[in-house]
């Protein structure tokens, strides 16, 4: 698993290097009517203050964030591990939401960063800058070793629900499994979005920024304060059932060797910990009469019989979605608003389509920019159909292979490091007690 | 843990609950209050209120300089000010209340969570790991075959993306050879040649120019040349130096015809076929509209015809087609009428459907949209006129509505009229900033060019259903289907006389060299001299044949169109 787990690191690490001089090797436009174009990395000293205006924080301060949320996982691994303490995590959690949030307005976060660098991979043309990549790269580096301590106390969006988490109920566990498959969907659209150039959903539809900026459109709002009004009884409802990074880090704690155990020492089966876990990452021991291998092993046969399958469906079924989907493209949009005006018939003229055609381009250009997006998309929208299938499949194995353990553990993928089983652990409290007697 | 410390535990839990109670009840009152003033904001607009803008209103057309209600406009912008201001204050005020009620609210959460009673033991065994993974599986599934399905069913109902481009109008046109910019046509060379329906001018005035003296239709006198025309169609011949332009067409084919003025020779024609977009089956028009009823246009360079079909047709002066393209099927329950005409180098297309009431003008050169201006109106078949108010050209239309200014260099909507009524067959005229518009079942009506204000209307008069009006010295000339012909003073809009001539009048007068020269459904030329005391025929001569085409005056030669003939009309020594 070592040596899986160095080999990911560095592939992770060696894949971002031709980002990085893809932006030196792509530089922005001359744009030949004086347009500027405004700056979005770090800015020169020579700027102006109305141009260091211009960006939502100042470039320096976006280095500083990239530091600061290391100083964050750190403290948060410290807490976890080192000091088993929940109360450090939520004092963590705490400071993040007024750091991350309130100061650095919720942007740019891991969660959105995904689609810069979706939209730096796919498209050439599109800058990422450094600290933009570590921001992303970091908690999955930080997954790779100490599982989700990210979500735990450090991502804004997460720590927001955490804090208001107060009476968690349990959703019925199989609920559960279906609803966490709408995470996987929505992180291959957001990639397909953002590489195709459709937009960035994601950020467009994070429900807590809005609170942040104390401003925001009414459905966000809205819809923020209805999954906060959630997440006082259902434990994080946008990380369990939306999030899509959470599916990344998902897989690179799974290949985390370090995991949270939720007993200092020996398990007594009290099942609190179980109870108390809001978002159902505890698994049970396993039980004596456990089913024949053979069944087993003919589960593992039947989906591997149904993975190709599978994949082909949802590859053609994603192929033909990319119909549908790229009626979302602003280009789309644009040539559907051209031709429609032109046919004298449909619409009044738009913004867009009065700059479109003071541009002096040809429709027949637009048309041809258009058939190019299309096929991208369908491509995409086949990919995502493939990944999807597969996703799904990886899943089903995984519940398919015999699991062996004796006491209550976490699951790494779903542990979301908030340290609520120390708590209510009694084998942790039996030790606290003795340390402070012994003190 | 002793009984009092459990005791105060109970204590600061039950108090912690009763906070959180407080501020939800708190919280939900402030975003109430918040929500429903976020409404009243997003509803008034305090700075364009109806009183305040009836005021402004008041002020510029009545009383400019009445103090007091420049004084009263005053108070009540300032009022409304004050309104806005205060309402966005009061939201201000609420975000801060919220989050005031938000730390509260959570703290108290906060504390009610950390003094629960100990959790114990839950009761009952756990799920065997087996099972877990079982119960995981059948998630999995339903959720991967949910999104599946949701899938399928959106590829279902969603229409799959089409390029739209057969569909659309003048970028599916098929471009032959774009002809490279030449030097551009000069107003002179304009006013020379007859390129639109009621001349160079739109308004049927003609200037100085020679009329034919003596003709008769029936004995051959003063015909120069009549040559057929092989489809028929209501639209009026254009003139570019030596060449007649006219269309033509049936449910079957559309033509365009080009004449040679000396002597009549058909110089070429060109089909207005396989063009994108082309309906297979053309709408359906009725008898005296026909599919070629838009006079065509020219500008000396090229020469542009449009069909009922939607149709609208480039060729070069040598027949040559240069593009072509459909602009949509128009939906007109008589037929699609309205003429083309040439605005600074743009070719003007008014696009009448009963769904959507279009003008756009294009580049000559390619067809290409310059501007368009989608209006919500009704439909006429009346054709645009170019009106220049204050050295601001205007296109002006009328639709059975209104009747409508556009500034013809950017498209924008200058100003609109509702004055019209019935179906509108006629197009404007226009004398000393009067826009004058007339027809049967609305009125007629002056209308001021610079700001659309209604100058006068009259609703007692004859007025004509399909020719146009024409103006001079004043007065307004009408000449109606009924035989009707009536002279109406352009400043008052009082009726000055009226004469009954007995046959009815399709065709529009011309005002040319001081006469009026206007043609009966008969085929009966009139020569009117203006006059606003009475009516004095100065000659009529006879064609032989109906005649409900405008004609065109050139070089001392009148061209007129019937059914099926182009006549030319002229002195032989000439």
């Amino acid at each position: 698993m070592s040596i899986l787990r160095k080999m990911l690191t560095f592939i992770l690490f060696f894949a971002a290097i031709p980002l990085l001089v893809a932006q030196s090797r792509f530089p922005k436009p001359d744009f030949t009517n004086g347009y500027k174009v405004p700056q979005v990395g770090l800015l020169p000293s020579a700027a102006t203050q109305a141009e260091r205006s211009m960006l939502p924080i100042t470039p320096y301060l976006q280095y500083a964030v990239l530091g600061i949320l290391l100083l964050f996982l750190i403290f948060s691994c410290y807490f976890l591990y080192r000091k088993r303490s929940r109360r450090g995590v939520l004092v963590t959690a705490l400071s993040a939401v007024v750091f991350f949030g309130f100061v650095v307005g919720g942007c740019i976060c891991p969660v959105g960063s995904i689609q810069n660098v979706a939209a730096a991979i796919f498209n050439q043309k599109f800058p990422i800058s450094p600290v933009v990549l570590g921001i992303f790269l970091l908690p999955l580096f930080f997954a790779l070793f100490t599982g989700r301590v990210f979500c735990g106390s450090v991502c804004p969006l997460g720590t927001i629900q955490e804090i208001v988490n107060f009476y968690p109920v349990k959703v019925p566990p199989l609920l559960d499994r279906i609803l966490r498959v709408i995470p996987l969907f929505y992180l291959g659209a957001g990639v397909l979005f953002a590489a195709t150039g459709i937009g960035f959903i994601i950020c467009r539809f994070d429900p807590f920024v809005g609170f942040y900026r104390m401003s925001g459109p009414f459905f966000i709002l809205t819809a923020g304060g209805g999954l906060l009004l959630l997440g006082v009884f259902v434990a994080r409802p946008y990380c369990r059932y939306l999030c899509p990074y959470g599916i990344l880090l998902g897989w690179f704690s799974k290949l985390s060797s370090r995991r949270v155990s939720i007993t200092p020492d020996e398990c007594i089966r009290c099942r609190l910990c179980e109870d108390v876990c809001p978002v159902d990452a505890i698994m049970p021991p396993s039980h004596e009469d456990r089913e024949p291998m053979r069944k087993s092993l003919r589960r593992i046969i039947l989906l591997l019989i149904l993975l190709p399958l599978t994949a082909a469906a949802s590859g053609v079924t994603g192929y033909f979605l990319g119909n549908p989907i790229s009626l979302l493209h602003p280009r789309v949009e644009l040539y559907r608003q051209v031709c429609a005006e032109l046919a004298v018939g449909e619409r009044p003229q738009t913004d867009e389509s009065l700059a479109f055609r003071s541009s002096g381009t040809p429709v027949a250009e637009l048309q041809k920019e258009v058939s190019s997006v299309v096929s991208n998309i369908r491509l995409g929208s086949c990919i995502l159909g493939i990944f999807m299938a597969l996703a799904i499949m990886a899943r089903l194995f995984d519940f398919s292979k015999r699991r062996e353990q004796k006491d209550f553990q976490v699951e790494n993928s779903l542990c979301v490091c908030c340290g609520r089983c120390y708590n209510v652990c009694p084998r942790e409290k039996r030790n606290r007690i003795i340390l402070k007697e012994g003190e | 843990m002793n009984k009092v410390s459990i005791k105060n535990r109970n204590i600061i839990h039950r108090t912690a609950l009763a906070v959180v109670m407080v501020a939800s009840v708190f919280l939900l009152a402030v975003v109430l209050i918040m929500l429903l003033q976020y409404r009243q904001i997003k509803r008034t607009e305090p700075l364009d209120s109806p009183a305040l803008s009836g005021l402004r209103e008041r002020y510029i057309t009545d009383e400019r300089g009445n103090e007091q209600l420049k004084e009263q406009i005053r108070q009540l912008d300032l009022l409304s000010r004050r309104a806005w201001f205060t309402g966005q204050d009061q939201l201000h005020t609420g975000g801060f209340l919220i989050i005031g009620g938000m730390i509260a609210l959570l703290t108290a959460l906060q504390v009610a969570a950390s003094t629960r009673p100990f959790p114990e033991t839950p009761p009952g065994g756990s799920a065997s790991t087996d099972r877990a993974a079982a119960r995981a599986r059948i998630g999995i599934a339903i959720g991967g075959g949910t999104v599946l399905l949701l899938s399928v069913i959106t590829v279902f109902l969603v229409k799959p993306f089409a390029p739209p481009v057969a569909k659309t109008a003048f970028s599916a046109m098929k471009v032959v050879n774009i002809q490279p910019a030449e030097t551009p046509v000069s107003p002179e060379e304009f006013n020379r040649n007859w390129p639109f329906f009621r001349g160079a001018d739109t308004i049927g005035v003609a200037g100085n120019r020679k009329l034919p003296g003596d003709w008769d239709g029936k004995t051959g006198k003063g015909i120069l040349w009549k040559s057929e025309i092989q489809l028929q169609g209501y639209n009026s011949p254009v003139v570019w130096g030596n060449r007649v332009f006219v269309s033509g067409g049936n449910k079957q084919i559309r033509e365009l015809y080009c004449f040679n003025g000396t002597d009549g020779k058909l110089l070429w024609r060109l089909a207005a076929d396989n063009i994108p977009g082309s309906p297979a089956t053309p709408p359906e028009v009725a008898e005296d509209t026909g599919y070629a009823a838009p006079t065509m246009a020219t500008d000396g360079r090229r020469v542009f015809a449009v069909f009922a079909t939607g149709d609208l047709v480039c060729a070069d002066m040598d027949g040559k087609r240069l593009w072509a393209v459909n602009l949509g099927v128009p939906k007109n329950h008589y037929g699609y009428s309205s003429s083309l005409l040439i605005v600074d180098g743009r070719l003007i297309v008014q696009f009448f459907d009963e769904n959507r009431q279009l003008l756009a003008a294009l580049n000559p050169d390619n067809g290409k949209p310059v501007w368009s201006a989608d209006r919500k109106t009704s439909i006429s078949w009346s054709s645009p006129s170019v009106i220049n108010a204050a050295g601001r050209k205007l296109v002006v239309t009328i639709t059975c509505d209104a009747v409508e200014a556009f500034d013809a260099a950017s498209g924008s909507p200058v100003w609109q009229l509702n004055c019209m009524g019935g179906e509108v067959g006629t197009s404007a005229a226009y004398s000393e900033g009067r826009i004058l518009v007339a027809n049967d079942n609305a009125c007629a009506a002056a209308i001021s060019a610079i700001d659309g204000k209604l100058l006068w209307k009259n609703n007692e008069l004859t007025l004509p259903d399909v020719a146009s009006p024409v103006a001079f010295e004043n007065a307004m000339y009408l000449f109606a289907s009924s035989g009707v012909v009536s002279c109406v003073d352009a400043a008052s809009g009082k009726k000055l006389w009226e004469k009954e001539l007995g046959t009815g009048f399709y065709s529009s007068p011309l005002l040319v060299s001081g006469r009026i020269i206007v043609f009966n459904m008969e085929g009966n030329a009139f020569i009117i001299k203006p006059d606003r005391e009475k009516y004095i025929q100065e000659a009529a001569w006879t064609l032989g044949e109906k005649v409900v085409a405008t004609p065109a005056v050139v070089d001392g030669r009148l061209y007129i169109r019937t059914d099926k003939f182009l006549y030319c009309i002229g002195d032989k020594t000439e």
